[in-house]
């Protein structure tokens, strides 16, 4: 039973960084209809910018406030990141076949992974520890990290700040207002390429943020980090519904708990083949996710 | 114009490209010997690639400095293979198809030289590997050789260091399913562990090479009855593992092997790696006088002391060198046999013998790690 | 329709010395007392015209150009965008080299090895291709890409965990039986079966699917089994495709097989034009020769960039020439002389 205990805890630190990063899917996929492949790799360049800020500040103490720094500069270098991109790759695209926008997203995603391995070296590196790490014990065998739980607060902290923004601000309902028609949006003169803009630049800062909390939890980073947990996002928002706030939410935490049980119970090897099981039997049983509402196709 | 230049961009491009392709084939027809060298510079394991050139580098230097094989100096090509097998059957496939090598230095890890060796078996290139341990790599063929011990051997060293010196009984093992390394070294382990002494495997768990989440394996391990982890791994992971163990609360002594031997492993290790034990090729606290010369001189030209995987690269070329000299031509046979006939090289990893199946016999060193360093508990000779 | 026939096997026989010939031109003369050398024979150190490291080169060539026609009737003919195809090569590679492992036996000849070999890879991957055929029929577009790109990886991870064939460590010891020659009379083939699927009701029928689905479903055609019947087709030549890999290069890892690898088959279809056999065959040309060419960069600079400018390459393409080097906007794609 303790050893059930410990994997959901581990299970729950992972979700919640797939909820960071599935949030940004989400919302992009909302305004947009686009699969923006690149997130993964936003979530890589927002741990690296949270790395080398780390490096350039280079505290002797290491404390909770350093950590939130980290994490907002992080933030707004992959919010500017995802803002360039929208900018220079998707919105010439706008009225492209879907086939052509996909593989421009793939295109630069590679372009990023690449570029990363020129820029920063194709070997991995190592955050060094930003805050004390103290555990707590429960029932003598579990192990509760202070790092798990910083995370943990952490993304709770930004999914409320989101949530805020989204339904109670009018940002937020412009954003709504875009994704159900763009077209109308426009037509009652909401400020279409504004809102798409800031869109992306908030899903991209949550991804930020979620890569240097992927650093916190797992020190070792690369420039092809992005890739898995990338598309492990990905599945975990089209688990809940794709475009849906909430069902983002869910679906990571979901996602992160059967992945931890699989690598516990089962096998390590098969843990990656779960998320793309799971994309699969969605897609195959119900495509609208548990949260998502059916759209129906007009002849 | 613009339509034309549409049209003919294709045939422009595949033009180009076959140009710059049919170009690099200058066949260099020069003073000097040129060997190549094959390893992974970058990736997880960089520091083995960068290491082991470094240490191949050095005794090049020293021997053109000394006016190289009767007269003429050697030159060292080197190729990256990122940590790839597939890059590393390519590299080795240029390096003798388009480089002209003589002899090829690689690689570190086993999975590599198991992907290459068929390569320059095939094309009768002798290659020397410095510090692959799994035994089937000299079992490709003739023209393959090795300058360290075998895992059957330094299975059987951890396995009886931790029965009889540190008289632990129960063992969990942790290996590396991508590496045929750690997978061989493990069962090796295994084997002398339950069969020649009286231990017992508790639990035999898997990871692969580029994870980071560690803590599923970690957490089945935890509630079991055990004395000691064996992680024959490489670094990377191990540095990541033993600091997630130690988080989670398991405090139990880790062993593992030569592929822990890195730099990079205390850098991500830290203070978790105390109380863990290795088998290796070389300790630099060697008190030979050809080691402590060889230290100081590897220290004044890269800034650093030298780890196992350097010192085995200098020893393999050395090797080369040596069988190169002695040999009546640098031709794929003659070259072979030299090298086949090395007895009794003074190496700094140890004195070297191939044996009829291309390997070294040579001792193991046993290393615990405290306080951020790797220090000299004990030889075990053959 | 007795002319038809046996234009095609004159052209197949000539197909087949023709390909002989160029092997003996770039590679050198084999010793004429065997047959295996004859049909096998591959260059050695300094023996041909061109060094091996280009013989391999033109290997690798044309099992790019397979797979990438093979992907042209999914994407292009039949309008089912799928990112898995990798996972197809995948299969065709490890059964055929199973099979040469643990079926066939020693002492079987070697050209009904090659052949076997080819066949149950190619067979088994065109089996897994009709199963996952059958359970993307009611998607489409974006989800059809996302779901096949699941099925790559679950084929790549489940061949991963399988000991024995090496799983996360790699197969060796594959014989090696593939050269020039057979890869080039393999490719004549498959350009020539894939212009005749085109140039038939079958191939008419697949574009109209890719232009409008309902509309064929209106006029009474069941897409469905034109669908799976193109998945079974296309998977059964990136199997082939597949198979030859592994028996040229002796040496198999799962990594080959990833998503990156199915990407590179979409970009040889996206540059080459969608649709266009000839852009297929272009597409994977450059996609082969390209990085290589640039490798030369790498060892003036250091660095790898080949992958930057491969991606860059792409997304260019993409935003300024999004029909590619033979597609067209207006709905006619463009091919060579003889494949129109």
């Amino acid at each position: 039973m303790n050893e059930f205990i410990q994997h959901t805890i581990n299970g729950l630190s992972l979700g919640s960084i797939y909820a960071l990063v599935a949030l940004g899917y989400t919302m992009v996929f909302g305004v947009l209809q686009l699969i923006n492949f690149a997130h993964g790799d936003i979530f890589m360049i927002g741990s690296f910018a949270g790395l080398y800020f780390l490096r350039f500040l280079s505290p002797s103490q290491p404390s909770v406030g350093v950590a939130l720094l980290v994490v907002l500069v992080a933030m707004l270098c992959s919010g500017l990141l995802g803002m360039t991109i929208e900018k220079l790759g998707y919105r010439p695209m706008r009225k492209a076949p879907r086939i052509n926008i996909l593989i421009t997203a793939i295109g630069i995603s590679l372009f990023l992974e690449y570029g990363g391995q020129l820029l920063f070296g194709a070997s991995p590196q190592f955050f060094p520890p930003i805050m004390e790490k103290t555990q707590f014990h429960f029932f003598g065998d579990i192990t509760l990290d202070s790092n798990q739980v910083i995370i943990f607060f952490i993304a709770c902290g930004l999914m409320a700040i989101l949530q805020f923004l989204v339904f109670k601000t009018q940002f937020g309902r412009a954003m709504r207002a875009i994704s159900h028609s763009l077209e109308t949006a426009s037509l009652i003169g909401i400020n279409v390429n504004k809102i798409i803009r800031i869109t992306f630049f908030i899903g991209s800062a949550l991804a930020g943020a979620a890569g240097v909390l992927y650093g916190l939890a797992y020190p070792k980073i690369d420039p092809l980090m992005g890739l898995l947990p990338g598309l492990k996002a990905f599945v975990a928002a089209v688990l809940g519904g794709i475009g849906n706030i909430t069902g983002a939410v869910i679906g990571a935490f979901i996602l992160g708990l059967s992945e931890t049980y699989v690598a516990g119970y089962i096998s390590s090897t098969y843990r990656d083949a779960l998320a793309f099981v799971i994309l699969i039997l969605v897609l195959l049983i119900k495509p609208a996710g548990i949260l998502g509402t059916k759209k129906i196709e007009k002849v | 114009m613009f339509g034309f230049m549409k049209k003919n961009v294709g045939k422009t491009l595949l033009v180009l490209s076959v140009g710059v392709l049919f170009s690099c084939f200058d066949s260099k027809k020069s003073d000097t010997i040129v060997i190549g060298n094959y390893g992974s510079m970058t990736g997880s394991e960089a520091t083995f690639g960068l290491s082991t050139r470094d240490g191949i580098l050095l005794a090049m230097e020293q021997l053109n400095a000394q006016g190289g094989i009767n007269g003429k100096k050697v030159e060292l090509k080197v190729y990256d293979n990122q940590g790839k097998p597939e890059e590393a059957r390519l590299s080795v496939e240029k390096l003798i198809n388009v480089d002209n090598v003589v002899a090829i230095l690689g690689e570190v890890a086993s999975t590599r030289s198991l992907a290459a060796a068929p390569v320059a078996q095939q094309y009768k290139v002798p290659m020397i590997s410095p510090s692959s341990t799994n035994p089937e790599v000299t079992k490709k063929g003739d023209y393959i050789f090795r300058v360290c011990f075998i895992d059957p051997f330094q299975g059987s060293v951890m396995a009886k260091f931790a029965f009889n010196s540190l008289k632990l009984k129960k063992a969990v093992i942790l290996r590396d399913s991508k590496s045929d390394y750690s997978v061989g070294l493990a069962d090796y382990f295994i084997k002398t562990f339950t069969t020649e002494l009286t231990g017992s495997i508790v639990a035999d768990e898997k990871y692969q090479s580029g994870d980071v989440d560690f803590k599923a394996q970690l957490t089945s391990i935890k509630g079991k009855d055990f004395d000691f982890i064996f992680l024959p791994g490489y670094y990377t992971e191990v540095g990541l593992l033993a600091r997630q163990a130690r988080e989670l609360g398991i405090t139990k002594p880790i062993l593992g092997g030569d592929g822990w031997d890195s730099p990079t492993l205390f850098e991500v290790g830290g203070d978790a790696l105390n109380n863990t034990y290795i088998s290796n090729h070389f300790s630099p606290d060697d008190p030979r006088p050809e080691v402590v010369a060889y230290v100081k001189t590897y220290k004044e030209r890269f800034g650093v002391v030298p780890d196992g995987l350097s010192s085995a690269g200098y020893d393999a070329a050395n090797v080369l060198f040596a069988a190169m000299k002695k040999a009546p031509s640098l031709k794929g046979e003659d070259l072979r046999n030299a090298i086949a006939d090395t007895k009794n090289f003074p190496g700094v990893t140890g004195l070297l013998s191939l044996n009829e199946n291309r390997d070294a016999v040579k001792s193991a060193v046993i290393l615990k790690i405290e306080n951020g360093k790797f220090n000299y508990l004990e030889t075990v000779n053959p | 329709m007795k002319l038809q026939f046996n234009k095609t096997i004159f052209l197949i026989l000539g197909f087949f010395f023709f390909s002989l010939l160029m092997n003996w031109a770039l590679a050198g003369f084999p010793s004429f007392s065997e047959i295996n050398s004859i049909l096998f024979f591959k260059p050695g150190r300094s023996e041909g015209l061109i060094s091996p490291y280009i013989y391999s080169i033109l290997i690798l060539l044309g099992i790019n150009v397979i797979l990438s026609v093979s992907l042209t009737l999914l994407n292009g003919f039949c309008g089912m965008f799928t990112m898995g195809h990798a996972g197809f090569m995948a299969i065709g590679a490890y059964a055929s080299s199973s099979a040469m492992m643990f079926l066939i036996p020693e002492a079987t000849p070697l050209f009904l090895k090659l052949i076997l070999g080819l066949l149950i890879g190619g067979g088994i991957s065109a089996l897994i291709g009709f199963l996952i055929g059958i359970s993307v029929l009611r998607l489409n577009g974006d989800y059809l890409g996302m779901v096949t790109l699941g099925f790559g990886e679950i084929i790549r991870i489940t061949i991963l965990n399988i000991d024995a064939v090496g799983g996360a460590r790699g197969m060796t010891d594959i014989p090696q039986m593939i050269n020039l020659f057979s890869i080039m009379f393999l490719v004549l083939v498959v350009v020539l079966f894939t212009k005749r699927i085109r140039d038939s009701k079958y191939g008419r029928t697949m574009f109209a699917i890719k232009e409008n689905e309902l509309a064929t479903r209106l006029m009474g055609i069941n897409p469905t089994n034109i669908k799976v019947q193109t998945f079974v087709i296309s998977s059964f030549l990136a199997g082939l495709a597949g198979a030859c890999f592994a028996h040229s290069e002796g040496y198999l890892s799962t990594q080959t097989f990833s998503f990156v690898k199915s990407f590179e088959i979409i970009a040889m279809n996206v540059i080459g034009g969608l649709g266009s056999i000839s852009g297929a065959i272009i597409g994977g040309a450059l996609l082969t020769i390209l990085p290589e060419g640039f490798r030369v960069l790498q060892d003036f600079t250091g660095i790898d960039l080949r992958m930057i400018i491969y991606a860059l390459t792409i997304t260019l393409i993409m935003i300024f020439l999004p029909q590619g080097l033979f597609g067209s906007k207006k709905g006619k794609v463009k091919e060579f002389p003889w494949l129109k």
